[in-house]
């Protein structure tokens, strides 16, 4: 699915805050995208997300979906709203049924599927979050690990069999293991061939995964490209008041002396293997 | 001196019967001006321990001894809450009232503070923690860092002998992450120009291995018993263990330790090497 925005601006109505929180917005999400949105706090970014899908109307400018425009008479909402899946912030604030199954159920029930269908995509949708069905189908979706809970709120998106997932946030407050398991489901999920956004200011997280990285800063849209060049441009992340994650810190530190010669490295484990070759 | 002694504590499960051991045998002594910095995966009983400092949640076995007095004695309650303040993860959950400076003046008002004093504190917490602009902002609309910040203003305004941090940096973006750090850290050197008898003691629980470097002391919780009590650098030399815990180690003790095995650095040039980063 391509998703272009063009020109788009926003402005909350009837707030003091009378300036634009997203401001000329231009680019293109490609299929097998695995884009990183990264900002400071207030940049834009949960706004930006709810655009998507026309949770929020740009106040100028539009946004194409595969060449329709969103807001036009002939786009159906409901179906765009399970095509391109978003799993918002602290996403297990949002489970409310009394099973696991249940929850992750309620997605494809509303989209009008047969029982033996809903029961094939909970199931597969808790396995591509690394849920065994049999085992937590019948559970309370209340007494799980965050970490679990997070994950069973995912396949609930996930159910929906959307062909873009987007997520705010995903990793806020996991513990690391949890944080590596949501690495791993959406590393699973973009080779299955789902386009995936991630919106987060976990920035090592984003540079593990991500092959494109948009920078907002103010509403604005200032960098969007690949991980390799976004690193060499201190300058810009400063203004955007983005802070280096630590282990880009370290390999800057150790280019900047000499231990080694790769700058285009960007990740602990291939530090680990340029140190240990 | 805070002492835990044998202390467990159980919670009830679904069935209000079968339990889990969410600190098992704790002994524990936490010295006057100690900075100690707390890690665990979700669900290895650190949220139990914070609450267990103060009297949020009282031992089912041991007990847990602040300046010579039993947690678990009614009596003592109002004393240990105004020795033991605590500043939690989401700071929506304990900010209570409709501006910036009612929140800061909120506990000095129920401690019976005169007025004038009371005013006196709120000028300097203000000033301390650069909240002056806000003063008559509601608390909502402050941005989280800032939320973050009166939080442990608010705490401070009460002149606490101990302060608990729950993941206070978990839900906030990186700049902010580091502001809040710098303010705990501030804390730390402070308490140097003091008397014993005046100094801040920090309980600091963190799921970010970096933010514990500048501790006294690292306390890593492991289903709810100690696996390490021990200063940071040495700590962390046990990488292998504290990533079977579902844990990180700082970056730096990482890639320190190989520096040292593959690049035959010695451990001053290594620490000459990252020094200031």
């Amino acid at each position: 699915m391509k998703i272009r925005f063009e020109e788009l601006s926003f402005k909350y109505d009837n707030t003091p805050v009378q300036r634009n929180v997203l401001e000329s917005l231009n680019f293109e999400i490609l299929e097998h995208d695995f884009v990183g949105i990264i900002g400071a706090s207030g940049s834009g970014k949960t706004t930006l997300i709810q655009h998507f899908t026309g949770l929020l109307q740009p106040s100028s400018g539009r946004v194409l979906i595969d060449g329709q425009e969103l807001n036009s008479a002939g786009m159906d909402l409901g179906d765009l709203r399970t095509r391109i899946g978003i799993v918002f912030q602290f996403p297990e604030s949002q489970l409310f049924e009394e099973t696991v199954y249940a929850d992750v159920a309620f997605g494809p029930q509303n989209m009008g599927l047969s029982e033996a269908e809903v029961h094939d995509r909970v199931e597969e949708s808790l396995r591509l979050v690394g849920l065994d069905a049999d085992h937590f189908s019948k559970r309370s979706p209340f007494h799980l690990s965050e970490g679990e809970k997070r994950r069973v709120a995912i396949a609930g998106v996930i159910a929906m069999n959307p062909d873009v997932l987007i997520l705010d946030e995903p990793t806020a407050c996991l513990d690391p293991e949890g944080i590596r398991i949501i690495e791993e489901i959406l590393r699973g999920l973009h080779r299955l061939g789902k386009q995936i956004i991630i919106v987060s200011h976990h920035m090592d997280f984003v540079v593990r995964l991500c092959n494109r990285i948009i920078v907002l800063q103010n509403g604005k849209l200032i960098y969007d490209g690949d991980k390799k060049s976004i690193f060499n441009q201190t300058r810009m992340l400063n203004r955007a008041n983005i802070l280096l994650p630590r282990v880009l810190q370290v390999i800057k530190r150790l280019f900047d002396h000499g231990v080694i010669e790769n700058s285009d490295i960007f990740t602990a484990s291939e530090l680990r293997k340029v140190l240990t070759a | 001196m805070i002492q835990l002694n044998q202390v467990s504590f159980e919670y009830k499960n679904d069935e209000g019967n079968l339990s889990e051991l969410a600190l098992d045998g704790i002994n524990l002594e936490i010295r006057e001006g100690e900075f100690i910095a707390v890690m665990g995966r979700n669900g290895s009983g650190k949220s139990t321990f914070a609450r267990c400092l103060n009297a949020l949640l009282v031992p089912t076995a041991g007990e847990v001894i602040v300046d010579h007095m039993l947690t678990s004695d009614r009596d003592n309650l109002i004393e240990i809450r105004r020795k033991v303040g605590m500043v939690f993860q989401n700071p929506d959950n304990q900010i209570v009232s409709t501006t910036v400076e009612r929140e800061i003046a909120f506990g000095l008002e129920n401690l019976g503070v005169s007025t004038p004093v009371m005013h006196e504190v709120v000028e300097g917490t203000l000033r301390r923690f650069r909240l002056e602009e806000y003063r008559k902002h509601p608390p909502h609309l402050l941005s989280g860092g800032e939320k973050q910040r009166l939080a442990l203003a608010a705490v401070m305004a009460m002149n606490p002998k101990y302060i608990v941090f729950d993941e206070p940096t978990a839900m906030l973006d990186p700049i902010s992450q580091q502001e809040l750090l710098n303010i705990l850290y501030d804390i730390k050197s402070e308490n140097l120009k003091k008397k014993t008898t005046d100094q801040i003691t920090i309980i600091f629980i963190t799921q970010f291995p970096e933010e514990t470097l500048r501790s006294d002391r690292v306390l890593i919780l492991n289903k709810g018993r100690i696996a390490f009590d021990d200063r940071p650098e040495y700590v962390f030399q046990n990488i292998k263990e504290i990533r079977n815990m579902g844990l990180d180690v700082p970056i730096e003790s990482e890639i320190k330790k190989m520096l040292v095995e593959y690049k035959g650095l010695s451990l001053e040039e290594v620490d000459e090497l990252f020094h200031g980063l």
